[in-house]
């Protein structure tokens, strides 16, 4: 298995730059997940990464080895399509063996590489079927089977489960997360799903416009977002960003105020008090008790857990997340309370994390 | 059992319906085609001239006199030779140029000129492209032989249209020129429906563009392929206007088709029911061909 550097990456198409200096390094056996919303940049970084699209500037490093110039077979990858890119007229053990064809390699060598990738999918009983005679999961795995075979020092997925519907995106999420245990091998995944994110990823980066928003452990972006886009992006239900100002600071700690939701923030840079700044605040760190009262719109119950969609007394949206037996009027008040520690502040003006 | 009536009544109002809007366009078929080729085979069976009110049934004497017939070997020859080139070329040559143009090697000017520059013949009327190339072709005055004699191959300088040896092959040039540009652009739109993706995956598996040819591009447009074979087999069978204009069958009968000499049985000899008789043996063949279509689109 290998390490990644990407060192400024950036694409120009034109006058436009999709991607503008990115850098990300990726260690051996980490599993990377980009993230960002549509037009990011992300899938494009991927495409350089793997070679089928040239690099404006920048350096890839793959094991030591700059592979801006070296041609998309030999830079040890494999990639996983969104679209799963499974050669039509050829069955499942030449799909996944073509690689090894294209390579001569010895064919008892190629069939025992088949048969234990086959063996991980357990895509045994297909072998010998065409794609159009499989399930999009079972495509899926062919798709994962032939960048296996291939033994690379880097798997990359574009989007791999976009095409799949919600349970067997579940499934196959576990399964991946699965094979990367057990083959150990450093894997770029690419995303617009924030639950792909948080549930694969040892490292998250979060794209926007073609730059870094944010690069860290799942759970440190969500704890500690590095402004108000990270903020929103990553968690569902998003997290409420709310207009407030800060009513008194004291030693690393500022209080604020978002029309009558009180909250004492921890924070690095003090802001003065009567600056504007957004307090941000999940919905499951908001709780019912005595505190802001807002005034309930809508609301989903789900069971476990219920969605109050209600507005503070200036008109602002806020998102609560209720226990699933709470009983309050579907459009009536509610007051609400932070729980201690868990807001967030960033600046009014840049959106940095105070 | 009312219920029961209720349905076939309504699936027979529904069937009706279905008659009546294919009705016009069978009718048109049953006057304008099949009724003429019925009428054709009839024909084949007398013996009479275009103006002539007695026809003298003949039987099945005029097909054993075409069999017998030299110039029917010679012209079947010439329509399969025909249509092996213009398979080989119009298929094969096309499917070829297609597969670079779209492959992304030469840069979007260049790529779109050659695809202008090749499918521009196709756009010329048949008589136009057979009288420039009768001109190109003369001996000695035509550029042809000029550029042969210029380049120092005065030896192979020769009377293309003129020569029993040449006169076809050089008229089935001419059509190739024309043609394959043509098909190129069918298959161009072909490729362009095959997956980007598929062809990424091949790059990142490490196969050549050769191989990717042969492994996404082939395959991808295989049905293209079939419907532009039979198309071209086709065309070469019911081939006319481009012989007629540039050798008329000629030297000697030597470039002789089907179609020249159905042409010249009914309109320059007047013999309406041996002509009949070739246009006859041309319906089967095309159908017969027409046929071993329809089973292989769906064998697949």
């Amino acid at each position: 298995m290998a390490y990644m550097q990407i060192k400024g990456i950036a694409k120009r198409y034109g006058t436009y730059e999709a991607v503008r200096g990115i850098d990300i390094d990726i260690a051996e056996r980490e599993f990377v997940v980009i993230v960002g919303p549509s037009g990011c940049g992300k899938s494009t970084l991927l495409r350089m990464i793997a070679g089928l699209e040239t690099i404006s500037r920048g350096d890839l490093v793959i094991d030591g080895q700059r592979m801006n110039d070296v041609r998309p077979a030999d830079r040890g990858i494999a990639m996983v399509f969104q679209s799963y890119a499974l050669y039509p007229h050829k069955t499942v053990e030449q799909n996944m063996g073509f690689a090894l064809k294209v390579a001569k390699t010895p064919k008892d060598e190629a069939a025992r590489k088949i048969a234990r990738a086959a063996e991980i999918l357990q895509l045994g009983p297909l072998l010998k079927r065409l794609p159009k005679e499989l399930s999009g999961g079972q495509r899926q795995r062919v798709a994962i089977g032939r960048a296996i075979v291939r033994n690379p020092k880097v798997f990359l997925f574009d989007e791999p489960l976009s095409n799949l519907d919600a349970s067997l995106r579940l499934q196959m999420r576990i399964e991946l997360a699965q094979l990367h245990r057990e083959l150990q091998a450093t894997m770029v995944y690419v995303t617009h799903d924030q639950i792909e994110a948080m549930t694969l990823a040892d490292k998250i980066v979060v794209l926007r416009d073609g730059l870094v928003e944010q690069i860290g452990a799942p759970l440190e972006i969500y704890r500690r977002p590095a402004n108000t886009f990270v903020a929103g992006f990553i968690g569902s239900p998003k997290m409420n960003l709310l207009k407030a100002r800060v009513t008194a600071t004291v030693a690393g700690q500022a209080r604020v105020d978002a029309a009558g939701l009180v909250c004492d923030v921890a924070v690095d840079h003090l802001p003065v008090i009567g600056a504007e700044v957004t307090l941000g605040i999940r919905p499951e760190h908001l709780a019912a008790g005595p505190g802001a009262p807002v005034q309930v719109q809508a609301s989903e119950r789900l069971g476990g857990v219920t969605y109050a969609y209600a507005r503070l007394p200036d008109g602002q949206s806020l998102t609560v997340q209720l226990d699933g037996e709470h009983d309050f009027a579907a459009d009536g008040g509610l007051t609400v309370q932070p729980q201690p520690g868990r807001a967030h502040l960033f600046s009014g003006d840049s959106g940095l994390r105070l | 059992m009312t219920d029961r009536s209720d349905h076939s009544r309504a699936t027979w109002r529904q069937s009706l319906q279905g008659w009546l809007w294919v009705a016009p366009a069978l009718l048109f078929l049953v006057i304008f085609v099949y009724g003429p080729a019925l009428t054709n085979i009839r024909f084949s069976l007398f013996s009479f001239s275009a103006m002539s009110l007695d026809w003298d049934f003949v039987g099945l004497n005029n097909y054993l006199r075409l069999w017998s017939d030299p110039k029917f070997t010679t012209a079947l020859t010439n329509n399969a030779v025909y249509a092996v080139i213009s398979v080989t070329c119009q298929v094969g040559i096309a499917l070829v140029l297609a597969a670079v143009l779209e492959a992304r090697i030469f840069p979007d000017f260049s790529a779109n000129l050659f695809r202008t520059a090749l499918f521009l013949p196709s756009i010329l009327p048949v008589v136009v492209v057979g009288l420039v190339w009768q001109l190109l072709l003369t001996p000695t005055t035509g550029l042809i032989d000029q550029i042969l004699w210029e380049t120092g191959l005065a030896s192979w300088s020769r009377a293309w249209l003129g020569e029993p040896d040449t006169a076809i092959f050089a008229v089935i040039f001419v059509s190739q020129w024309q043609w394959t540009g043509y098909i190129m652009a069918l298959f161009m739109v072909a490729i362009r429906a095959v997956p980007r993706d598929l062809y990424e995956a091949m790059e990142i598996d490490g196969a050549s563009g050769v191989q990717q040819f042969w492994h996404i591009t082939v395959p991808g447009v295989r049905e293209t392929i079939l419907i532009v074979t039979i198309i071209t087999i086709l065309g070469s069978l019911k081939v006319f206007d481009i012989v007629w204009v540039m050798t008329a069958g000629g030297p000697n009968h030597s470039s002789e088709v089907l179609g020249t000499m159905m042409y010249r049985a009914a309109f320059r000899d007047d013999m309406i029911g041996y002509s009949s008789t070739i246009a006859t043996v041309i319906f089967f063949i095309a159908l017969t061909i027409g046929l071993v279509q329809i089973k292989l689109q769906k064998d697949r």
